[in-house]
């Protein structure tokens, strides 16, 4: 393998580093989480976009080697995996080592973010950020979802495992992927494949565009995303909370109304419990008029862990956004 | 008889991961929120269900039999397309009355015997859908031309069928949580949709 960099390269792992520097700057200076989260973020998920749509299709093209595996096919097609060593697409050397040198990734990322990942680490998460940004006030209110529909991620989830195992076919990136507008098509150009682009233009426009832009809130990684119902189940395995002190809290329901992915609840902030869907990105926190919101170890108030977390955030987020370099 | 026997439950065992394909969408969301985290609800519930399926078996076993000479298009056809349809809506319905039980529609169905018949029903109406090895299990129907040589030959291929099944029990003890339980209902109305939409567009 040649590992031998042009100078072009260099540069841009050079940019790509200082970029990453003075986020972490700005982070610790501010002392605020989500702003600048964001801006990271947002720019990772843009550069996998280019580099990703630039390199032609991500089992053939000319930089196969280089795109990152789909963790959202990974949760949806896990029993595939095991069952048959199917993989949505094949990229990079891991066809070689298979599932457990994925399933031993995605434990090493889980320990260190959980949860965390869906607002640091997720090359997709960004866009629906993005769009959920751009205006200064949400033109259409929704701060909650009705109770039983908070597990819906769960159930595409569970839904996508179920067809995939039986029809031995990728069901979520068959027939929900937002990202797989112009992509290649297993069926022909009949009333199936046309049916699943009306599916994935509703997926991009509505969940991704659309709705963050009108609502302020990310619509596909809040209510669709299968990957952040799988870190749902399994964030817990990692320490880092997002905690509620009950002697600070005013119950304003500012944290209900900011957070961009439904995870806090009136219902649950009447208890102080924060819901297995955060996403650790910090606009709750930020927005807490009485500071009575943090990110603790283990929900241990006693200690900010604030700190601990931007740092394992970035060394991870860092390096998932290196993959999208020129 | 022997000889037919083993025939129908051999033709189970080689296809029996087809008929899991059909019931797995199905059975695995409606098992994880109903069993709440106990075996043996479940192991009674997966009963239920497989006892509808048989009868479904038995049923098809008879008519087709008796009739599949007659007329050939009998199993591919609209029957079973409006079953696909049936059962799709069938678990859109219950996904509503799970997920939103203090609805006042959803409210007097929520603990109704009809809800609790329904592994029977799903079980009936999966059992009716054609896939292949089903199919090929019908073609012989039609050449042994007896309802009772058709009937012993289908609950053998039900027999070699539901080792595959078995596997379903491990969604009971897994559903203790609510998230689970409020999950699978959702999924099973997520399901739904696809196998009524499925039907709908055969019977178009």
């Amino acid at each position: 393998m040649n590992t031998v960099l042009g100078r072009g390269a260099l540069a841009a792992r050079g940019a790509w580093v200082l970029f990453v520097g003075f986020i972490a700057y700005r982070l610790a200076r501010t002392g605020r989480t989500s702003r600048w989260r964001s801006v990271f973020f947002v720019a990772m998920a843009w550069a996998f976009v280019f580099q990703f749509k630039s390199s032609g299709s991500p089992s053939t093209g000319p930089r196969a080697l280089e795109s990152p595996y789909c963790h959202i096919a990974i949760a949806s097609s896990i029993l595939n995996q095991a069952y048959n060593q199917y993989l949505a697409f094949r990229s990079g050397h891991w066809p070689a080592w298979g599932p457990l040198s994925l399933g031993f990734l995605w434990l090493a990322v889980t320990l260190v973010l959980g949860q965390a990942w869906c607002s640091w680490g997720c090359f997709y998460g960004g866009l629906d950020e993005g769009f959920s940004r751009v205006l200064p006030k949400a033109l259409l209110r929704w701060n909650s979802l009705p109770g039983r529909l908070r597990e819906l991620p769960a159930a595409i989830l569970l839904v996508s495992i179920l067809f995939s195992l039986t029809s031995v076919l990728p069901a979520f990136c068959l027939w929900a992927c937002p990202l797989k507008l112009t992509t290649a098509f297993l069926d022909p150009n009949d009333l199936t494949r046309r049916l699943q682009l009306g599916l994935f233009a509703a997926t991009l426009g509505g969940a991704i565009v659309l709705l963050p832009l009108l609502t302020k809130k990310r619509v596909f990684c809040g209510l669709l995303c299968p990957f952040g119902a799988w870190q749902s189940f399994w964030g817990n395995v990692n320490p880092f909370r997002v905690s509620i002190r009950a002697e600070a809290c005013t119950q304003c329901r500012l944290c209900v109304k900011v957070c961009p992915t439904f995870a806090i609840e009136a219902e649950g902030l009447k208890e102080h419990v924060v819901s297995p869907y955060c996403n650790r990105c910090g606009e709750c926190i930020d927005a807490c008029p009485t500071g009575a919101m943090g990110y603790t170890l283990l929900g241990d108030k006693t200690w900010d862990a604030r700190l601990l977390l931007i740092y394992c955030c970035l060394v991870v987020g860092g390096a998932v956004g290196g993959m999208f370099l020129p | 008889m022997t000889l037919l026997l083993g025939e129908g439950f051999a033709l189970g065992l080689a296809t029996g991961l087809y008929c899991l394909g059909a019931c797995a969408p199905l059975l695995a969301p409606y098992l994880l929120c109903e069993s709440e985290g106990a075996f043996g609800r479940g192991a009674r519930l997966l009963l239920e269900f497989m006892a509808g399926r048989l009868a479904a078996y038995l049923l098809f076993a008879a008519a087709a039999s008796k009739l599949g000479a007659r007329y050939p298009g009998l199993a591919g056809g609209r029957v079973v397309a409006a079953g696909l349809l049936l059962s799709g809506l069938l678990m859109v319905l219950y996904a509503v009355v799970r997920s939103a039980p203090r609805l006042s529609v959803c409210a007097p169905w929520a603990d109704s015997a009809a809800v609790r018949r329904l592994p029977f029903a799903f079980g009936f109406l999966v059992g009716i859908n054609v896939c292949p090895p089903f199919a090929a299990g019908l073609l012989r129907l039609v050449s042994l031309a007896s309802p009772a040589k058709g009937m012993v030959y289908f609950a053998a291929f039900f027999v070699g069928t539901t080792v595959y099944m078995l596997p379903f029990l491990v969604a009971a003890p897994l559903s203790r949580g609510p998230r689970l339980r409020s999950a699978a209902a959702l999924a099973s109305g997520l399901a739904g949709l696809w196998f009524a939409g499925l039907g709908l567009y055969r019977l178009l």
